[in-house]
């Protein structure tokens, strides 16, 4: 059984284990433990989870990029709670964020994480589950009306988990590159790959 | 190259107000962080108290203020005595102070280079000591002279050099410092009237008279930082009295009163470095009124009046805590039933790890909980969530 720590953008991501810390429960899942589970079930125990924004960045003027200190105080959380991190953040239509992300993780000393940065977000990878091509050239509008198409309300994160329950890997759209690295890394992470 | 100016490396505070016992390994530049009552606020005093002690002028501190801040504190148990103690450069300094009594004094010079935590536990011993031998281990300290229940140059007689010229508590209040004040003779020093920064007009006065250059330096950090700001514009309502007004770049004066309050704690911070020299300043809550953006030339003016005296502040921000090291802060609690303690950031679980993902300030918001501190202090627990 893997130790895994969550952080992601809100519920969507983390179902109910969003929120303040007070008031997370394990009750429902996000994208991400629908995730751990379609890739590898019951091999990982979900042990904590931080909502981006409550990783606290405090600096005046900001810094060149919002995500390296953020992502760096994840994986600490995650490494205070043994365990290896899962972090989901949206690209939202800037495609300087997953280098930005991946960097930030790349430059902690032994960094256990796997990371996803849906482009456009995580709509887009949503309907990619559903069926459609070229989701990662969608502008971040265009996938949310491809969702709305679909018949997914927005915000309606049980569809988005059972979206992923449904999902057939074979029929992925080969175009999903990213969705894909992120059943792949996750399925590695958990020894299921 | 000279070697640093000494400073209180070392403060040993015991039954002072709310604090039992807290033990602070300080810097030169030093904040105290911490829930609110967790006892930041009684360190400062008891600080101005030590350094009032020490003052070998007695300017700051008299002897019937420290019967009257015994007094005034108390102790959490009346039957006990407050007791002090430091390091200081080479220095080590101890004093067991009693409601109604003299107080007893010490001082002794620890080795050339002494070592820190041994004279620390030196000094743990001879003021944790209440029996006959605590008292004859601090009777055998050399005696300094006592003026009353003063020491009036406590500093001995081998000439050694005071690590601590008195002591300066800053709580800034506007509406103190908005006040008209009565003009500064030329023999009175530069200070504030009082800890509120009450006398402000009169102490700007008195260094645009003493020394102008430092009053034109003033100005143009106030007008930097305030750019709609032409100056400083003082007038004499009269009986002798001096107040405090702004002139703008529109030509328009607005007067102390209608002032903003950001502008006249930045203009206090600016006079501080033009005030007499003291050795320790105490400073609470810098951060009060002031921009972020402020926040870190207010530090960095902190750090630079640190060169020449020692600088220890009480701060709720955390912004503050980004301007400075790990060593350079202290995390004051006082666990219920318990008195206050204080452990330093930097001593704190896995501090190098969270210092490589957090700023200071950040750190501190990440895991303090605003009563226990339990998660920066001790550690998060690895298993927190049932299986």
């Amino acid at each position: 059984m893997t130790r895994v720590f969550l952080c992601g953008e809100g519920p969507n991501e983390l179902g109910s284990r969003s929120g303040h810390p007070s008031y997370q429960t394990g009750e429902t899942p996000g994208f991400i433990e629908a995730s751990l589970e379609h890739v590898a079930p019951g091999r990982a125990r979900v042990v904590g989870a931080v909502q981006w924004k409550y990783l606290p960045r405090l600096e005046v003027g900001g810094r060149a990029n919002p995500y390296t200190g953020r992502a760096a105080a994840a994986l600490q959380r995650a490494r205070e709670g043994g365990a290896h991190l899962c972090l989901l953040v949206d690209a939202d239509g800037d495609a300087r964020v997953e280098p930005w992300v991946r960097s930030a993780v790349a430059a902690v000393p032994d960094a256990a994480a796997t990371v996803g940065v849906p482009a456009p977000k995580l709509e887009g990878w949503i309907v990619a589950l559903l069926g459609d091509k070229r989701t990662e050239a969608m502008s971040p509008a265009r996938a949310d009306a491809r969702l709305a198409e679909h018949g997914v309300k927005p915000k309606d994160t049980e569809a988005f988990v059972e979206a992923v329950a449904n999902c057939d890997p074979a029929t992925l759209p080969p175009d999903a590159a990213g969705l894909r690295r992120w059943f792949a890394e996750l399925g590695d992470a958990l020894g299921a790959g | 190259m000279s070697e640093p100016l000494p400073h209180l490396e070392y403060v040993l505070v015991e039954h002072f107000g709310c604090i039992e016992r807290v033990a602070l390994t300080l810097t030169r530049l030093h904040a105290l962080v911490g829930p609110n009552d967790s006892g930041k606020s009684t360190v400062l005093d008891a600080l101005r108290l030590l350094g009032g002690i020490a003052d070998p002028t007695g300017r700051s501190l008299a002897g019937a203020d420290v019967q009257r801040a015994v007094r005034r504190v108390g102790t959490p148990r009346q039957a006990e005595s407050l007791r002090l103690g430091f390091l200081a450069g080479r220095l080590g300094w101890a004093a067991r102070l009693e409601p109604g009594n003299s107080p007893q004094f010490g001082w002794h010079r620890p080795t050339p280079r002494p070592d820190l935590a041994a004279e620390a536990q030196r000094i743990d011993q001879i003021l944790g000591r209440t029996d006959s031998a605590g008292d004859a281990a601090l009777r055998s300290f050399p005696r300094t002279h006592l003026s009353g229940s003063i020491p009036t140059a406590i500093w001995g007689d081998d000439g050694a050099a005071s690590p601590l010229p008195g002591s300066r508590l800053v709580r800034l209040d506007p509406d103190a410092m908005r006040a008209p004040a009565q003009i500064l003779t030329d023999a009175e020093p530069l200070a504030f009237r009082d800890e509120r920064g009450a006398g402000l007009a009169a102490v700007i006065d008195a260094i645009a008279t003493r020394d102008h250059e430092a009053y034109s330096a003033i100005n143009r950090q106030l007008t930097d930082l305030f750019p709609a700001l032409k100056g400083i514009h003082l007038t004499s309502p009269g009986n002798g009295a001096k107040a405090l007004g702004f002139r703008l770049v529109a030509g328009t004066v607005i007067p102390a009163e209608q002032a903003s309050e950001g502008m006249l704690y930045a203009l206090a911070f600016l006079v501080l470095q033009h005030l007499e020299p003291v050795g320790l300043l105490l400073v609470e809550e810098p951060e009060n009124g002031l921009h972020p953006a402020r926040i870190r030339e207010m530090v960095e003016l902190l750090r630079r009046l640190s060169e020449r005296q020692q600088v220890v502040m009480a701060t709720h921000s955390p912004l503050v805590l980004n301007e400075l090291e790990g060593e350079e802060i202290s995390v004051v609690t006082r666990p219920e039933g318990r008195g206050s303690r204080a452990m330093r950031l930097s001593d704190t679980p896995r501090y190098a790890e969270r210092a490589r993902a957090y700023r200071n300030g950040e750190l501190w918001i990440a895991y303090c909980d605003g009563v226990t501190e339990h998660d920066l202090l001790e550690g998060i627990q690895r298993d927190w969530e049932a299986p």
